[in-house]
This record gives structure tokens, C-alpha cells and sequence, in this order.
């Protein structure tokens, strides 16, 4: 209306197959903020470490994936994918609802 | 130190708004037993443990607690969005959008605002814990109620998530609980303050 388009720059990814790997990096990492708390009162249980290191594992994996595709999901990835513009203050937030 | 992330912990995308629904739900942003207050008991009572395991659950639970506080606000923000006047004043949400259009800010359903006496800091670990175990049930409890009020599939689907973390963190609170108590003289948990007296054996 009365002001300047200030979002001209910003991205939108494709939503679908982004959501998708978002989707993706949520269950894992949620798995991992669950065994986190186990762990914390759990000291010794080496079953629920396994499960730990082998999810990080694949978060990582996914994170990586999602951050050359789509952006940072992190400020300390910004650099990862070689792009020429700032994206940590381009893609979506995350109230958006977008991805 | 914290670092963030630039999403949330379980995805929010509501497609209708409402206004009436969102100042019920608005009440676990800052509300008597919302995530302001459940992420600020944890993380400022953690310095008065001298058990690491205790700091840490407080640290990692209040952690998680800040990524909730982002859920509620974002399921608020969805549910006010494009909201015509008719639809504000419709809705009784014409008392909010007075003082605050259709920003954020920490308030209960019925409009007391945030306030740092909805929690307590005792500086005693086993008061502190107690104290996190019912604040758990509280926030579960008023999930329930929201529940019980919201029909829309894209608001309860978060809600019950959120729901859920309250009795895990409950378990956890438990836990720690019982961590503390075993460090301590077990003829008298409350002979001393660990976070206090110096001679206390621990």
C-alpha cells in the first residue's frame, strides 16, 4: 500500500519438496531432543547413545542437503552453498507458514 | 549461549484464521502457566544446582521450552492474519487489537498480563523441582482445556504436540528429582540447602 515492496529480495523455495526435507530434519532432530533429555537422567545407557549418534548422523546429512538446496538453517552454514547474497535474512521465517 | 534456528520444532500452517481461537491459545504464550514462564523458571533457577545432571535437564528442558514459546506465537500470528475489522470485532478481539493491532505480546486468555510471579526462582533445588513437576501438569492441564475447545485439525495438531512434551518433561523433572535425592542425606532431605550451605555434604 503506502510503503516500498521490502520483501522484493526474498526467497520462497519450492515448497513442496522443501517441506518435504524440513519435514524430514524435524522427526530426526525431534528424536534427538527426546533421547537428549533421556540421556541427561540416563547417564550410562549406551543403547540410547547408539540411537543418538546414529541419528545425528543422518541429521547431519539431511542438514547439509537442505542448506545447499535451500538456504541456511543456521547462520554458521550462510557460506556453505556459494551464493552471492546474504540468504540467512532472505529465506522465509519461520511463523510464515511457507515451508 | 543459545543459537538459532531458523525453524520450528513441529510445523505450524494454519489456513483459517480465528480470532476467538487465538485469544484462548494466546494464554500459553504468556499466560499463568505458559512457555514464557516455564522457559524462564527453568533456565534462571539452573544456577542454584550444584548437581550438573539437575543444571542440565533445567538448561536442555528450558531450551526446549523457548522453541514452544516460537509455536505458540507463530499458531497466534496464523490465526490473526488478514483478519478483517468485522471479523476482529466479531470475534471480541477488538479489547487486543486496541493495544497491540496484530502483534505478539505475552498475556493471558483474559487479559492480565506477563508477569515474572507466575514462576518462582527459590534458589533450593528440591523447591525448584517441585515446583517444575506441577508447572508441567499445570501447562498440560490448560492444553487439555484448549483442546477440548478446538476443533480445527491445523491448530489441534500442534497443540497436541505441545501437550505431549509437558508429560515427558514431567517424567524428566521426576527424574531429576530422585537424582537429587539421592545425593543428599536420606533420614533428612531438608537438612540443608545445596545451593546454600556450606556444609552441606554433597
Amino acid at each position: 500500500m503506502g510503503y516500498k515492496n521490502m520483501n522484493n529480495k526474498a526467497i520462497y523455495p519450492n515448497k513442496r519438496e522443501c517441506q518435504d526435507l524440513l519435514y524430514k530434519i524435524s522427526m530426526l532432530d525431534f528424536a534427538l531432543v527426546d533421547l537428549m533429555l533421556y540421556l541427561d537422567t540416563h547417564l550410562d545407557d549406551e543403547e540410547a547413545m547408539e540411537y543418538f549418534n546414529h541419528f545425528n548422523m543422518n541429521l547431519m546429512m539431511l542438514k547439509k542437503e537442505y542448506t545447499m538446496q535451500y538456504g541456511p538453517l543456521k547462520v554458521e552454514n550462510c557460506a556453505d552453498n556459494n551464493q552471492k547474497i546474504w540468504q540467512w535474512a532472505l529465506t522465509p521465517m519461520p511463523w510464515e507458514g511457507v515451508v | 549461549m543459545w543459537e538459532y534456528e531458523k525453524r520450528l520444532q513441529f510445523p505450524v500452517k494454519i489456513t483459517q484464521p480465528n480470532a476467538k481461537i487465538a485469544q484462548i491459545i494466546m494464554s500459553q504464550y504468556g499466560g499463568p502457566d505458559g512457555e514464557m514462564g516455564a522457559s524462564l523458571r527453568y533456565l534462571s533457577q539452573r544456577y542454584a544446582t550444584p548437581f550438573r545432571e539437575v543444571a542440565g535437564i533445567m538448561t536442555d528442558i528450558g531450551t526446549e521450552e523457548l522453541a514452544h514459546l516460537e509455536m505458540v506465537a507463530t499458531i497466534v500470528h496464523q490465526l490473526t492474519k488478514n483478519l478483517t475489522m468485522e471479523e476482529i470485532e466479531a470475534a471480541g478481539f477488538d479489547k487486543y487489537y486496541v493495544d497491540h493491532t496484530l502483534g505478539i505480546w505475552p498475556q493471558a486468555a483474559g487479559g492480565v498480563p506477563f508477569n515474572a510471579c507466575e514462576f518462582q526462582s527459590k534458589g533450593d533445588v528440591i523447591t525448584d523441582l517441585v515446583e517444575d513437576m506441577a508447572a508441567e501438569q499445570k501447562a498440560r492441564t490448560t492444553y487439555d482445556n484448549i483442546l477440548r475447545m478446538v476443533k480445527d485439525p491445523e491448530v489441534c495438531e500442534p497443540i497436541r504436540f505441545l501437550r505431549e512434551r509437558e508429560l515427558v518433561h514431567f517424567q524428566r523433572f521426576g527424574e531429576a528429582l530422585r537424582l537429587t535425592k539421592e545425593r543428599l542425606n536420606c533420614q533428612n532431605y531438608y537438612q540443608c540447602n545445596p545451593g546454600f550451605d556450606c556444609n552441606c555434604d554433597n
